[in-house]
């Protein structure tokens, strides 16, 4: 079992919105046949990295701590339990965003993931565009 | 910014409960130092296989992997609130398959804080 690191999309987008906390994990852009590498290296603080097309790539919670701590936005997950929309027999899940700026939730709750990292990476991606 | 690694309460609670994924950092049982399993400011993944003996070690999962590990093998949920946007207040939820649980009253002052608690409660229902 291992922690869960984001997607190129949201490393991408993390990148944009100026993450960069120190990391071990990364995305290199390279050649046209072989356009994304992932890789490991050394902590560092790899979006700060110039002149070279690398994307830090932290875990779902590093990044969901970093959007808490630096822009007060905070993405959860939580299971549906339901029974109306639960009928089936299948957990599913759904995220929610608080923000102290909009003080509301932007979660679209009748989009349900069947995978708790899948619901968090879609919440971090849309935390994300509220940077 | 780093990731959380959870106390040294918690992780004697997680491995009492058989927690035995890998991490990077461990505490010494006696002194309940943490330390990285390799160096400081890169701390390696260290597999901890079924029968290793951990001796006087204790392992040192981040916050988010013992969540993950209660989600995945015991169906256990442990959920963090913000309470208050203007003021940090965070509370937290565990749910299981059979009810959910939520502590009367009690209020953190930090995100980590509400989870180690919320985790360590969850411990105790296995």
């Amino acid at each position: 079992m291992k922690e869960q690191l984001i997607l190129f999309g949201t490393a991408k987008l993390a990148k944009e919105k100026r993450f960069d906390c120190k990391v071990g994990n990364f995305f290199k852009l390279t050649t046209i046949s072989h356009p994304l590498i992932e890789d490991t290296c050394l902590l560092q603080n790899i979006n700060s990295l110039s002149d070279v097309p690398l994307f830090s790539r932290p875990t779902q919670s590093l990044l969901q701590k970093w959007l808490r701590e630096v822009h007060n936005i905070d993405v959860s997950v939580n299971p549906i339990n339901d029974c109306t929309v639960y009928k089936d027999g299948i957990k599913k899940y759904c995220w929610d965003i608080y923000n102290t700026e909009f003080e509301g939730i932007d979660a679209d709750t009748l989009i349900m993931y069947l995978k708790y990292e899948e619901a968090l990476e879609v919440g971090l991606q849309e935390a994300l565009k509220l940077i | 910014m780093k990731e959380q690694l959870i106390l040294f309460g918690t992780a004697k609670l997680a491995k009492e409960k058989g927690f035995k994924e890998d991490c990077t950092h461990y505490y010494n049982n006696k002194t309940k130092i943490l330390k990285p399993f390799m160096y400081d400011d890169n701390p390696k993944v260290i597999s901890i296989q079924d029968g290793t003996n951990l001796g006087l070690l204790t392992i040192a999962p981040t916050q988010s992997l013992l969540q993950k590990w209660l989600r995945e093998k015991y169906n256990i949920h442990v959920e963090i609130t913000w309470v208050d946007t203007l003021s940090d207040i965070y509370v937290y939820h565990i749910s299981t398959t059979a009810n959910a649980i939520r502590p009367d009253s009690i209020f953190y002052h930090s995100y980590e804080e509400a989870l180690e608690v919320g985790l360590q409660e969850a411990l105790k229902l296995i």
